[in-house]
This record gives C-alpha cells, sequence and structure tokens, in this order.
C-alpha cells in the first residue's frame, strides 16, 4: 500500500476519526493512543481494501472494532458508571457552559452507551444515513432506528434535561 | 444544564470540534514512526527463537545420552512451534478489522483463545528447556567455574535473563488475553 493513498485517507477522515474517538476515550493520551492504534489498522487493512463498501464505512467500521478493543483493555481497571447521570466534573459559577465542555459532556454520556448503540449515535452525529449506518452494521435499517432512539432516549436522560 | 433538544443540536456540537491539519499531519507522521516500531518488534521474535535454537544446539553438543538428545529435540521442535504459533497470532491481530462488529469480536475470541493456547505451549516449553539446560549449566560451572564472562554471559546468563523475560511477557499476554476475553463475553459488547 502506497504511503500516499494513507495519508490521503487521514487527512480526508482524520477529523472525523479523531472526533470518532472521543466516543470511546476520555483523556487526551488514550484519544493520541487510540487514534495511532485505528491509523496503523487502517494502514494494515487497506491492502485488503476492494471498494466493497465505501472507504467512509471501511474506516469508521475499523475505528469502532478498534475502539472497542482499545475500551476493552482498560475497562477493567478504570470501570465506569453505567446508569449514573453525567455530572459535570468542573462546575462553572455561570450557568452558560461554554460549547467545549458541552462537548464534553456529551462525549461523556456517549460512552456510557452500549458498544451498538453507540457506534450508531456517533455515526449519525457524524452525519452518517440511515442506510450507511446500516451497512455499517451489518442490519437493517429498522434495527438501526431502534438503536438510535433507544440511544437519543439514554442520551436525553444521562445529559439530564427533558424538555420534550 | 445541557439542553437535549436533539440530533441536530448535538450534530451541530459534535461537530463543532475541529483538527487543525497540523495536527492530522501530527498524527499522520506519529503513526509512521509506529509502523516502523512494528516492523522491528516483528524481527524480535524471530531473533530470541533464533537465539534460543543456538542455545539448544550448543548444549545438544555435551548431551551425554540418548534421553538428553531427545529431550534436546524436543525443546528445538517446541521452540519453533512457538515462534511459528506468535507469528500466527500477529497475523491475525489485524484479521477482519473491517468486518462488521460481530464478525469482528468473534475473531477476537478466537485470537485470546489462540493466544491462551500460546502462552500454555510456551510455558511448557520453557520449562523442559530448562529441564534441558541446567544439567548443563551445572556441567559448564563445575569445569569452567562461576564467574560472568563473555562465554558464560552468552549460554547462561544471557539465556537465562532471556527465559525470565519472556515468561514475564507470555503472563502478562496471558492475563491480558483472559482480561479481553471476559469482556467480549459481556451483553454489552455484542
Amino acid at each position: 500500500m502506497s504511503d500516499a493513498a494513507f495519508d490521503r485517507i487521514v487527512r480526508t477522515h482524520g477529523e472525523a476519526l479523531s472526533r470518532f474517538a472521543w466516543g470511546y476515550v476520555e483523556s487526551a493520551a488514550d484519544h493520541d493512543d487510540l487514534m495511532q492504534d485505528v491509523l496503523i489498522a487502517i494502514w494494515q487493512a487497506l491492502p485488503r481494501f476492494r471498494g466493497a463498501s465505501s472507504e467512509r464505512t471501511f474506516v469508521f467500521r475499523i475505528a469502532h472494532n478498534r475502539g472497542c478493543s482499545f475500551v476493552g483493555g482498560r475497562r477493567e481497571h478504570d470501570p465506569l458508571p453505567t446508569d449514573a447521570r453525567i455530572a459535570d466534573p468542573h462546575p462553572s459559577p455561570d450557568e452558560a457552559l461554554d460549547a467545549a465542555r458541552r462537548r464534553e459532556q456529551l462525549a461523556r454520556a456517549v460512552r456510557r452507551l452500549p458498544d451498538t448503540q453507540r457506534q450508531a449515535v456517533l455515526l449519525r452525529l457524524e452525519g452518517f444515513s440511515l442506510s450507511e449506518i446500516a451497512a455499517l452494521q451489518a442490519t437493517s435499517e429498522a434495527n438501526v432506528s431502534v438503536r438510535l432512539t433507544r440511544g437519543r432516549d439514554r442520551l436525553r436522560e444521562l445529559l439530564g434535561g427533558i424538555d420534550r | 444544564m445541557m439542553s437535549t433538544s436533539g440530533w441536530s443540536e448535538w450534530e451541530e456540537l459534535w461537530r463543532g470540534d475541529r483538527t487543525s491539519p497540523a495536527r492530522l499531519e501530527e498524527f499522520i507522521e506519529r503513526t509512521k514512526r509506529a509502523r516502523r516500531s512494528l516492523m522491528v518488534l516483528r524481527v524480535v521474535p524471530g531473533l530470541l527463537a533464533f537465539v534460543a535454537l543456538g542455545v539448544v544446539a550448543a548444549a545438544l553438543r555435551h548431551a551425554g545420552n540418548a534421553f538428553e538428545i531427545t529431550l534436546g529435540v524436543v525443546v528445538a521442535v517446541g521452540i519453533i512451534a512457538v515462534w511459528l504459533m506468535d507469528v500466527g497470532n500477529q497475523r491475525r491481530w489485524a484479521e477482519k478489522v473491517d468486518a462488521p462488529a460481530e464478525e469482528y469480536l468473534a475473531m477476537r475470541r478466537a485470537l485470546c483463545a489462540r493466544r491462551l493456547r500460546f502462552a500454555s505451549l510456551a510455558m511448557i516449553v520453557t520449562a523442559l528447556d530448562l529441564v534441558f539446560l541446567i544439567p548443563w549449566w551445572i556441567g559448564g560451572f563445575r569445569i569452567h567455574g562461576a564467574g560472568f564472562h563473555v562465554m558464560q554471559l552468552l549460554t547462561l546468563w544471557g539465556p537465562l535473563a532471556l527465559m525470565l523475560a519472556f515468561v514475564a511477557w507470555t503472563v502478562r499476554l496471558r492475563r491480558r488475553a483472559r482480561a479481553e476475553l471476559a469482556r467480549l463475553s459481556l451483553p454489552n459488547a455484542a
């Protein structure tokens, strides 16, 4: 595989992959480690890529699979609560939270979702269509809809707001 | 408190996290360095197997009876088997990584099982290797005396240190494989 093809993939999908990685890890150091792990896996898998799926599907499947493996290696040492409300660890005296903090809250809530729901939600946040998510998860669109609905409900619950 | 109006707001918020082109170039460079390290690391097990076989061959030259010769040959075959199994496991690391999650998880479970088998075989071969080498080392002490000169470093202390390091690595590998297998059995991983 040529380095040019790999470099192009990173430049095209790297930004979305970087956001996607925040759906699995909490610290900046883990984020960088996971990014490297995902990129190495992409580099190793790229010679097998024959275009059966879109390049985006190929890249995000790898990201999810390696993300789950990566979290699996750490979860044992650092268990996360699965049903607790997401509290802001840096409460601000101001009521208005900045975008970065709200994004951090959202990412923290996404990380609490079960793997399949989390994958569907992350892909939805990245703008994947229902059919693309279904192809990526090798399931039906109806199934994806259910996962997204449950994921959204859980996110609302975790984020602690009820406005619908 | 964060508003939870739904997808459109979350999407906008989520995609507001931008990565600079310089950061992407940094990821590319880091990955290239890691790839080079991986290539070097892939050579290490082969080198270790070569060294282990060399030590066994040297000990075989001093074998005193048919039992020792047979044990030495069994150990040599065991070392080759462990090395080949490790090569196979390394190749499987990236297998199915682009497959749907369930297929990938099934591969990871199979890989964990293979790693556990590898760890068991590696422990047995290391134990047999010790049983085979200890009499040779004792004989060496009697004839050449104890010490740290080059030949003793090459035939005794060096191999012993490598074996200890290999056992420690194998124990760690087995612990991690068990932990991953346990985690993959959780319903959340499906």
